[in-house]
């Protein structure tokens, strides 16, 4: 699925409502959204603010239950759950907090079944991977390692080139430094921020600590987006 | 194909990250199936291996006793003959219009736990098995002389003897027989190649020979003992009968009477040498002058039933003929149900051990959701999550298979000593009959049926996955 022109936003939502069961309360309520592309935005909020939820509907793993959502300028509720699927694939990357990666697969294998997945695996995707890994500062030893066996920052270093390796339009980031120390945490940001400058890639980044909001110009918190959720 | 190939490298190293469960779900496949694989070999060979061990023989006749006691006895040498016919009664069955060929055994003694067969050259002429196949000689030739004994493949091997060699037979089957025919050694003169019957575990002497190592227990003058066979050479049309039966002249009745007088008994069940054997330690073959069955030949397989019933109906004594092919098919029936029994609790064991696997996939499921989770955010589609359920339960009862097939070589390989010693039958190595190929792909099946429980929940649980 490609992207369509680049004028369109990265993200765009519009009186987009969530609720997990039917006659339940919403979990979500975002009237309106935009994400540039190239835009990095840091979003803060707290647990139960609605951070999950909003990343599985931009990541189309869920289905919003009314508005509108659209990524990259594809309309993702028009999609089959199949189609969702490869356009997550090849248009979005993603670094978790902590177990981002198949700790049974080696660091090589991990990067290359995302490729597989975005159906851009060929004979130049393994020589990307190691390219990348390299840029990570990840030793070429530890690269047919299994993952499990990586320290968390090395494994958040190696999801970094996984969530690359398909060259995506935007990044979602869940709380990737929250298992990590300060110099790690700052050194796994400015990494980040590098890669992001090369690339060109729009990023939602999520966290719940305030403090790493300084790494970033634009900045909103959950409570700021999503009506549904009540200050407290 | 790249999505195929990807999929099968995950699923592979998924299992071996998780070896330790993994170890023991094919280790608890393997045995089912192994147990599986194995009764279903052990009975399709039962059956081939029943069914060939006699072959060409139209009626087996014995003193009435049950059906199958008379074929074990007669064929498979197990068990002992409660009482044994006359040789007068043989004379007259050989007479019967219909009988083409006659051949008498008498079992009773042995030679170091294998069972000696008193009978006649015609035996290595008539009998077969299989397909119609007669015996043939490895070494040597049919016995001659009164001391010449033919030994069956096996017998000659565990005891390793050659051509020339000479032994001593003891009464009865006792593993122990402090009795010993020591007066009477005997030469190897033949040496037969294996059948995969119980004749491979026996040695054959002439019934001459047998009359003659219980010479002692007649009580008797030789002279009387070597007379009473003079009916048995005839029957033979020995050539080297005046060799060895220098004591000649009289009629067959005069040694069935000299028996008679020498009992001073009417009754046969009587008999004091009947008596006499009976203190002997595991000692049971008949009384002199007499064989304990009979392997009849007839002019035509369609005369069986009317010349059974003849010899049924025999007034002189009280017979059973039977027609050996029925009797092992009963033989069959009686063991069929134990057979069916364990075919019923291996596929129990291989439902069980299935069900096994599939609780090992449920349980590693709970711990696999993060894994799950992000193979989906990766773009990896559900069906992938089913598929590499599906083909990791697959690759499991794989090896499981291969490991039971291994093992089931093994283990034929190793009871087969085993199997030949008691029973006289092997099992052969082609354990990939018709049977056991649908039963593999049964096992495939059902693997598969069964492992869609689990995969169809991480299938749905993958659709359902969310961030949190």
């Amino acid at each position: 699925m490609s992207t369509l022109e680049n004028t369109t936003p990265a993200v765009y939502l519009s009186e987009v409502g969530f609720v997990f069961d039917q006659g339940e309360e919403r979990v979500l309520e975002i009237p309106s959204w935009e994400v540039a592309r190239s835009e990095r935005v840091f979003l803060q909020g707290e647990s139960g603010s609605g951070k999950s939820t909003l990343l599985s509907i931009l990541s189309g793993m869920f289905v919003p239950s009314s508005g509108q959502v659209s990524v990259l300028g594809t309309e993702l509720s028009a999609l089959s759950t199949r189609e969702r699927d490869r356009f997550r694939a090849g248009n979005i990357g993603f670094v978790f907090q902590q177990f981002n990666l198949i700790p049974y697969l080696s660091v090589l294998d991990n990067i290359l079944l995302a490729a597989q997945f975005g159906e851009i695996a060929d004979v130049s995707s393994r020589a990307r991977a190691e390219e990348l890994l390299i840029k990570v500062n990840l030793e070429v030893e530890l690269h047919g390692r299994p993952a499990g066996q990586l320290s968390i920052g090395q494994q958040q270093r190696v999801a970094i080139v996984r969530a690359l390796i398909n060259s995506p339009e935007l990044l979602l980031v869940d709380e990737p430094t929250s298992a990590l120390d300060h110099r790690n945490r700052d050194s796994f940001l400015n990494l980040l921020t590098e890669i992001l400058d090369e690339s060109g890639c729009a990023m939602v980044f999520v966290s719940h600590d305030p403090e790493i909001g300084n790494y970033f110009e634009n900045k909103l918190t959950m409570l700021d987006l999503n009506k549904a959720v009540k200050a407290v | 194909m790249k999505m195929l190939s990807a999929l099968t490298n995950v699923a592979l190293q998924s299992l071996r990250y998780r070896w330790g469960g993994v170890l023991l779900t094919v280790a608890a496949v393997a045995l089912s199936v192994f147990v599986l694989l194995g009764v279903e070999h052990v009975r399709q060979e039962a059956k081939s291996g029943f069914a060939s061990t006699v072959s060409g023989v139209d009626l087996i006749v014995g003193a009435r006793t049950g059906e199958i006691n008379l074929l074990l006895l007669s064929i498979f040498r197990i068990g002992n003959a409660t009482t044994n016919v006359e040789w007068g009664t043989v004379e007259e069955i050989e007479d019967l219009e219909k009988v083409a060929w006659l051949v008498p055994i008498t079992l009773g003694d042995s030679h170091k736990n294998f069972r000696v067969v008193g009978t006649t050259q015609d035996f290595f002429e008539r009998y077969q098995y299989g397909r119609k196949q007669p015996l043939v000689f490895d070494k040597g030739s049919q016995f001659e002389a009164l001391q010449d004994v033919v030994l069956g493949s096996r017998a000659a091997t565990e005891l390793a003897y050659q051509l020339g060699d000479s032994l001593v037979l003891s009464h009865g089957m006792a593993d122990t027989s402090f009795t010993h025919h020591d007066e009477l050694p005997f030469n190897v003169v033949g040496i037969l190649e294996r059948s995969g019957t119980p004749i491979d575990n026996a040695l054959f002497v002439s019934l001459e020979a047998i009359d003659a190592i219980h010479d002692d227990e007649k009580g008797g003058p030789h002279e009387e003992h070597e007379e009473s066979h003079k009916g048995h050479e005839d029957h033979d049309e020995h050539e080297s009968h005046d060799d060895h039966d220098e004591h000649e002249a009289h009629e067959h009745e005069e040694s069935h009477k000299s028996h008679e007088d020498h009992d001073e008994h009417e009754s046969q069940d009587d008999h004091d040498e009947r008596g006499a054997h009976d203190d002997h330690e595991g000692h049971n073959h008949g009384p002199i002058g007499t064989v304990t069955a009979l392997l009849v030949g007839l002019e035509s397989p369609a005369f069986a039933l009317q010349v059974q019933r003849s010899i049924n109906e025999y007034q002189g004594e009280a017979l059973l003929a039977i027609l050996p092919g029925v009797a092992l098919a009963q033989l069959w029936e009686l063991i069929g149900g134990v057979e069916s029994t364990l075919r019923g609790i291996s596929i129990l064991v291989f439902i069980s051990s299935i069900f096994g696997l599939n609780a090992m996939l449920l349980a590693s499921m709970r711990e696999r959701r993060r894994e799950v989770f992000v193979l989906r955010s990766i773009g990896a589609p559900s069906w992938f999550i089913l598929a590499l359920l599906l083909l990791e339960s697959l690759l499991i009862v794989t090896v499981g298979i291969a490991t039971a097939l291994v093992g089931l070589f093994g283990a034929i390989a190793a009871i087969n000593g085993f199997l030949a010693d008691q029973i006289g039958v092997t099992l052969s190595m082609a354990i990939f009959s018709e049977a056991s190929v649908i039963a593999i792909g049964l096992i495939y099946i059902s693997s598969v049926f069964l492992s869609l429980f689990p995969a169809v929940q991480a299938y749905r649980a993958s659709q359902n996955i969310s961030w949190s």
